[in-house]
Order: structure tokens, then sequence, then C-alpha cells
């Protein structure tokens, strides 16, 4: 998984809970890269995972929700980090159709042997947009923490259910979002 | 003095650096891909002009060659085919000679001749000889024959002489090409065309035809049992210049780069010999060059080949 994602973690484990917990947290989970992060590296998934579980288990907070709300604080850490061609996009809507098409040729360009999840679009009842997220990695819920994320840079408010997952046995998630206002 | 912890004050520190030292990076890698994408196009369309211009100097040094070999060639065919045409014509005569003596033979009793005609006909096996001397007249005229259209067909290879041209619809030309070879490709292909209307261009209708038939009976035999041909047309504006763009392509076996620099070579084949002679593909080079467009082929192995010929739709008077 790319180094940028772990840099975030650690910035808001420490912004959030204090430099004891991060250091806590390696130590309990002791990753092989000792937890020295830098963005344009890759790292093994699990030791994300084992973070996530290891703090579940401090907090009492269900793993999913500390993904979803991990996927939150990314999206601003990365938007912080993307090129000109992103601040282009005036809303959510515009900005989730392309991921593919802007956000991921981004990475691409940065990291050529990025890993990425693949998203396929429907229109649903009203203005609501269903999205279909399949990876290797299943991490849809940090993809609804970063759509949230989105929502909250567009100053637009949405809610995301999450009726049919991958964690559930199906093929790919199905991420339905329904715009207010 | 602040109460600040100072190990704080050095990670903050710290980590603002290493944040401006990954935007750096990040900031030199996205404009080194950029560099790199541009090189790359700048390479690709480098290669491509170069072998363009390779192609164009091969065939414009063999083209001189085979025009000099056969017009040389061409004068002895000339002669020996009308001589060998005369010479059946005489044969035809002399048997008509030998069946009349050798009708006349038992009213001459007891003449010498009606002794000596029959035992020189005997020791000459006169009777083989005018079964076999026609079959033997015929393969020959048959064999110079193919000669002078193999050397009629190199004539093409250079893009010598003029053509007579009309305006035509492309569409309806390879409509009627896939007519002529339909037989051929019916069991084996199936044919998908996406037909734009285009304008009329000023061409040789037979040549042109010659062309299509010749892609299209080389694509179905790269398909093993069962592939598809598609045929598109389009208008393309380059340079200001408009072109209609011909596009056959097949799902077959495809070919390597080695044998897609050669495929327009005179007499090269990949083909068992005697099975195609290797002019196709150069004398459909020389018949687009003669119409002032281009023809190009991409190919990747097992996955198909494609001809993309680009006619002018103003020709460029000479």
């Amino acid at each position: 998984m790319q180094g940028s994602i772990f840099t975030a973690f650690s910035d808001m484990i420490i912004e959030q809970m204090g430099m004891e917990q991060w250091n806590e947290l390696l130590e309990t989970t002791e990753p092989e890269s000792k937890g020295m992060y830098t963005s344009g590296d890759q790292y093994d998934d699990s030791e994300l995972v084992n973070m996530v579980v290891a703090l579940s288990e401090k907090t009492g907070v269900e793993p999913e929700k500390l993904i979803q709300a991990f996927g939150q604080y990314l999206f601003t850490s990365l938007y912080e980090n993307s090129p000109k061609d992103v601040s282009k996009i005036t809303s959510l809507r515009e900005f989730l159709l392309s991921i593919h098409s802007v956000i991921h040729v981004e990475v691409k360009r940065l990291h050529p042997n990025a890993y990425l999840p693949k998203f396929e679009y429907e229109d649903g009842e009203g203005t609501d947009l269903i999205m279909y997220y399949t990876s290797k990695r299943k991490l849809c819920h940090a993809s609804v923490g970063l759509i949230y994320g989105a929502a909250k840079q567009y100053n637009e408010e949405v809610t995301i259910s999450h009726p049919e997952c991958m964690h559930t046995g199906k093929d790919r998630c199905k991420l339905i979002i329904k715009f207010k206002g | 003095m602040t109460n600040t912890d100072p190990y704080k004050a050095a990670y903050e520190r710290e980590r603002f650096a290493r944040k401006k030292a990954e935007n750096l990076l990040d900031e030199k890698t996205r404009s080194l891909y950029d560099n790199v994408v541009q090189l790359q196009t700048t390479v690709d369309a480098l290669e491509e002009a170069q072998e363009q211009l390779v192609q164009s100097e091969k065939m414009a040094s063999i083209g001189q060659l085979t025009a000099g070999v056969a017009h040389e060639i061409n004068n002895p065919i000339g002669f020996s085919l009308s001589n060998l045409n005369t010479l059946s014509e005489y044969v035809d005569s002399f048997i008509k000679l030998d069946e009349l003596v050798s009708a006349s033979i038992p009213s001459l009793d007891s003449h010498a001749l009606a002794e000596q005609y029959p035992a020189l006909r005997k020791q000459e096996d006169i009777e083989f000889i005018v079964g076999d001397v026609k079959s033997l007249l015929v393969d020959s005229i048959k064999g110079l024959n193919r000669v002078r259209d193999i050397v009629a067909n190199l004539k093409k290879v250079t893009h010598v002489g003029e053509l007579e041209m009309e305006k035509c619809n492309i569409n309806d030309i390879i409509e009627e090409s896939i007519k002529v070879v339909w037989s051929e490709l019916k069991y084996k292909m199936e044919v998908e065309k996406e037909f734009a209307t285009v304008p009329l261009i000023s061409c040789h209708t037979g040549e042109i035809h010659q062309v299509l038939m010749n892609l299209f009976l080389n694509a179905s035999h790269a398909c093993e049992d069962k592939g598809t041909l598609t045929i598109k047309t389009f208008t393309q504006t380059i340079k200001e210049k408009e072109w209609v763009i011909v596009q056959v392509a097949d799902n077959g076996k495809g070919m390597s780069k080695e044998v897609r620099k050669k495929i327009f070579d005179p007499f090269f084949t990949t083909k068992p010999v005697g099975v195609g002679t290797g002019l196709g593909l150069s004398v459909s080079f020389g018949i687009i060059e003669k119409h002032q467009g281009k023809i190009k082929v991409t190919s990747e192995e097992d996955k198909g080949t494609t001809f993309i010929i680009s006619l002018p739709v103003e020709q460029a008077d000479n």
C-alpha cells in the first residue's frame, strides 16, 4: 500500500490521540517498517490492518468505523497534495465521476506500481449516484470515509448507504450516495 | 523561553521538513513523468518516420531495379511467346502433312516410299511426337504467360506510368471487392463493416480492387479457422489536407516486427513455396503510392493485423 496512506494515518493518530498512543500502537503491532513511513514508498497492507485491529481493541470502536473515520481524514491529506488539475473540479458529483479519469491518472503518474480500486457507476433514484467498488483490499469503508471527506471539501451534504458489501460475499460493494439540497 | 517541549518542537520541524521533501519529490516525479511521456511520443513518431523513410527508399531502389529487369525481360518474352504461337501453327501444318501422307500410303503399292515412310515414322516414334508436341507447346505458352504476368506486376511495384483516374466512392469499391472474394471468405470470416459517408476520390477502380482483395485474402489466411474481418472507412484531416481512410483489420495470428518490416518487399512471403508469389503487398504499396496515398500496418502477434490505407481527397497535380 502506498506510503502516503500510512503517513496520513500516523498524522491522524498523533493529532487526535497523541504521540504516546502512536508509539504504543507501533509497539503493540511491531510493523516491519518500524513505523518509519514516507509517502513515496510502498508498505505491507497488514501493517495498517494490524494497527486498526489493535486500535479497535483498545478503544472498543468497530474497525469499520475507524477505517471510515480514517478515510475522511485521508481525503483532506490527499487533496492538499494533489496537483492543480484536481482543483478544477467544482462539485462532489463531478469529483466522484472523475476518480478514474483524473485522480487515478495522477496517482499512476507518481506511483506507476500502485494498485488502484475499480469504480463503476449507475444512476440511482432521483439524484442518487450508485457506485460499485471493487478492490483486492476490500477497503470499502475507507471509500465511504473518503466520499464523506470529499463532500465536506465541496461543502455538500450526502448520506451514503452500503447495502451490498464484499465482506459479506458480494463480488463488489454497492454504495448509494444520496445528495441533499 | 516558552514551555513547549523541545522534542515536540523538533518533531514538528522534522515533520514539516519531511512533508516538504515529499512534496518536492512528487513535483519532480510529475515533471519527470511528463517528460518521459513527451519523449516517448517523440521517439514513437521518429521511429514511425524512420520506418516509412526506409520503406520508401527501399521501394524506390528496388522499384528501379525491378522496372529495369522487367523491361529487359519483357522483350524476349514477347517474341518468344509470339514465336511459340507461330510454331504451334507450323506444327499443325506438319501434322496435317503427315496425316495426308499416312492416309495415302496404301495407294502407293510398290513405290519405295510405301515402305520407307512407315519405317521412318516408326523409327522416329512420330506417333508419340504428334501426341506430345501439342501439350509441350501449350505448357510452354502457359509458362511464358505466367512470367509475363509476374513482370507486369513487377512494373506495378514501382509507381511509374500514368493511370486513368475516375471519381469513385471507396465504400462501393470495397463492397464489390468483398463480393469477388466472398467464396473464399464466407465459411471462415465474419465480415464487419463500419462505413462512414466519405467524399469521392480520384482512383483507378481496378487497381484499388486489386489492393483490397489482396488485403481481404491475406486477412483470411491470417486466421486459422474462424476470424473477424473489420473494414472501416472514415475521413480524417491531417495538416489541413483531407484524407479518406480505409482500415482493414483481422484478429488472426499477427506478425513479428521483423516480418512487418519486410511485408512490402517484392517476393517476400511467409506462405509456403508455390502458394504466394510475394508480390501482393508490394504491388499494393506501388498502387497506393501511385494514388498519392499511404499504406501502413500495425500488428501484434496472436492479436491480429490492421492495414491502414489513406487516400487523398484532392490529389496534387504532378
